[in-house]
């Protein structure tokens, strides 16, 4: 089995990491918003070029 | 033949000046004389690549052309899926991912007209930014032997600025296709998130994977992204955007185009070199019109915590078998970031995501709004030495892999597209680079300042001197 059984110090930097940085998060805020994000930036210069 | 551009390659094959088979047996001859020094390659295909190389001169013959790609010798990184050929992923076990069907990218290359030459060497499951291997080799940089190629994608860059391939593909969660790139003096493209199909390309990170073209100029860049971009019902995450012609867009003007130069973050603690050769990158670009505007940036550092969560989590999911199966096979850094995920929270990862999605938000609208697209280093210093970025404790080096893509890291969080172009040497010969940043999907307007920054240096056309 390759999985310890203590905590690495740097997975207990990472929570503390989010702890600090979560409270700035609002309720609407999801998961999935990234990809919608990006797809609706709504300045999109790269419409096809006519041939 | 081997020192050629893609598209000066093209070219020649269209007008019948070459042949498919004689530039793939020049490929083949190099990569045999030369590439036991560099380990570039994992697996090298050459009756398959000949074979192919036959088929389609035997397709010119019959007056049938597939178009840019017809015959280009191409090869690509060993975590993408190439039918009838094996995928270790730089892990010891040749068979590790055995998937059927082929990666969409390679696909869609093979039905350009490219020829297959193999698979090319990398980081351990895509794990660190050197290129060091303890399997199949150390890639070496071709510029300077004993130095890193960069990683993970270290063969891909390696046997590009080599000249055993003419492009290559790579993936880059946290810098893969730019770092080596950099390191080697070619060209590394990280689009969009979601610009290229994922699908049939082993993952690391599904929320950070990105791939990517790797060539020895822009325009080639330009032309390879042509193909491997566009929807793939194979993968969910692929966009619906329409592919614009980007290879014909190179050659718009730029002047007026607003360049932001960060005042923050991205020129802290830079080597001397690479730094002043940035600032004079941005003076070639200055010349053209482009106006360059000294800005700060939202600060990185939060965004890169919020990324370590996410890409942790999610290696950790993708490997725990090969970790629980087989940890004294892997590498012990590659096992400790590894190890790391098996300790975060479902609820840190959860609001890792969430806080990503913020911080895209807030970065793009703070900077885009100023400016059409960043410039940046891409490495903090030239490609160091292998045995100095192998050397100290497991800890040391995982630090040391975080320090070198530190500039490269964010990008992947953001989501955004980001060119690596090199821009001159350091004193002893490494090569310099440069990272131009666009808005999401403006891979354009990234690919046309690269382009008329290549144009107006002369770095693009240097090779590295090999024995």
């Amino acid at each position: 089995m390759g999985e310890p059984t203590r905590p690495p110090a740097a997975a207990a930097e990472l929570a503390a990491a989010i702890a600090r940085l979560a409270g700035e998060l609002s309720l609407a805020e999801e998961p999935s918003g990234f990809v919608a994000g990006l797809e609706n930036d709504p300045d999109t210069r790269d419409a096809r070029q006519p041939q | 033949m081997t020192d050629w551009t893609l598209a000066s390659l093209s070219r020649a094959i269209a007008a019948r000046q070459v042949s498919p088979v004689e530039v793939t047996r020049a490929c083949l001859a190099r990569i045999e004389r030369l590439d036991a020094k560099l380990r570039t390659f994992i697996t090298v295909d050459a009756e398959g690549a000949l074979a192919a190389a036959r088929e389609l001169e035997a397709e010119l013959a019959a007056g049938l052309s597939r178009g840019p790609f017809h015959g280009i010798p191409l090869a690509y990184k060993d975590l993408f899926h190439v039918r009838g050929l094996p995928t270790s992923c730089g892990t010891r076990t040749r068979e590790y991912f055995a998937a059927d069907p082929e990666c969409t990218a390679v696909s869609r290359l093979r039905e350009a007209g490219a020829v297959t030459l193999g698979k090319l060497n990398m980081t351990e499951l895509a794990l660190g930014p050197f290129g060091d291997n303890a399997h199949h080799g150390d890639v070496q940089n071709p510029w300077r032997p004993g130095h890193s190629a960069g990683g993970s994608s270290s063969g891909s860059a390696a046997a590009v600025a080599a000249g055993f391939a003419v492009g290559a593909l790579g993936s880059d969660t946290g810098g893969s296709i730019r770092l080596p790139a950099a390191c080697c003096g070619v060209v590394g493209l990280k689009p969009t998130y979601g610009r290229v199909s994922r699908a049939g390309v082993m993952p690391l990170s599904w929320s950070m994977d990105h791939v990517g073209p790797l060539t020895r100029t822009v325009a080639d860049t330009a032309l390879l992204l042509g193909i491997i971009a566009g929807h793939d019902p194979r993968d969910a995450t692929s966009s619906r955007r329409g592919i614009p012609y980007w290879e014909r867009m190179l050659e718009m003007p730029v002047d007026g185009l607003r360049v932001g130069l960060p005042e923050n973050y991205y020129f802290d603690g830079i080597d001397a070199e690479m730094s002043a050769a940035v600032r004079a990158a941005a003076r070639v670009l200055e010349g053209l019109g482009v106006v360059i505007t000294p800005m700060r940036v939202p600060d990185p550092q939060p965004l890169s915590e919020v990324c370590n969560v996410i890409t942790r989590s999610e290696s950790a999911a993708i490997h725990a078998r090969l970790v629980r199966e087989r940890p004294h096979e892997l590498q012990p850094a590659v096992r400790a970031r590894l190890e790391v995920g098996f300790h975060i929270s479902a609820h840190d990862y959860l609001q890792a995501l969430r806080l990503r999605t913020r911080y895209a938000r807030e970065f793009t609208a703070c900077v885009f709004a100023e400016v059409d697209a960043l410039l940046a280093p891409v490495i903090p210093e030239p490609a160091p030495a292998l045995d100095v970025v192998k050397a100290g404790s497991t800890d040391d080096i995982v630090q040391r892999m975080g320090r070198f893509s530190r500039l490269t890291r964010p990008f992947n969080g953001l989501g955004l597209p980001a060119l690596s172009v090199p821009c001159g040497f350091s004193g002893d010969g490494r090569p310099l680079a440069l990272q131009i940043v666009g808005r999401p999907f403006d891979e354009a307007t990234t690919l046309r300042l690269g382009h008329a920054y290549e144009r107006a240096t002369d770095w693009v056309g240097r090779r590295p001197a090999l024995a």
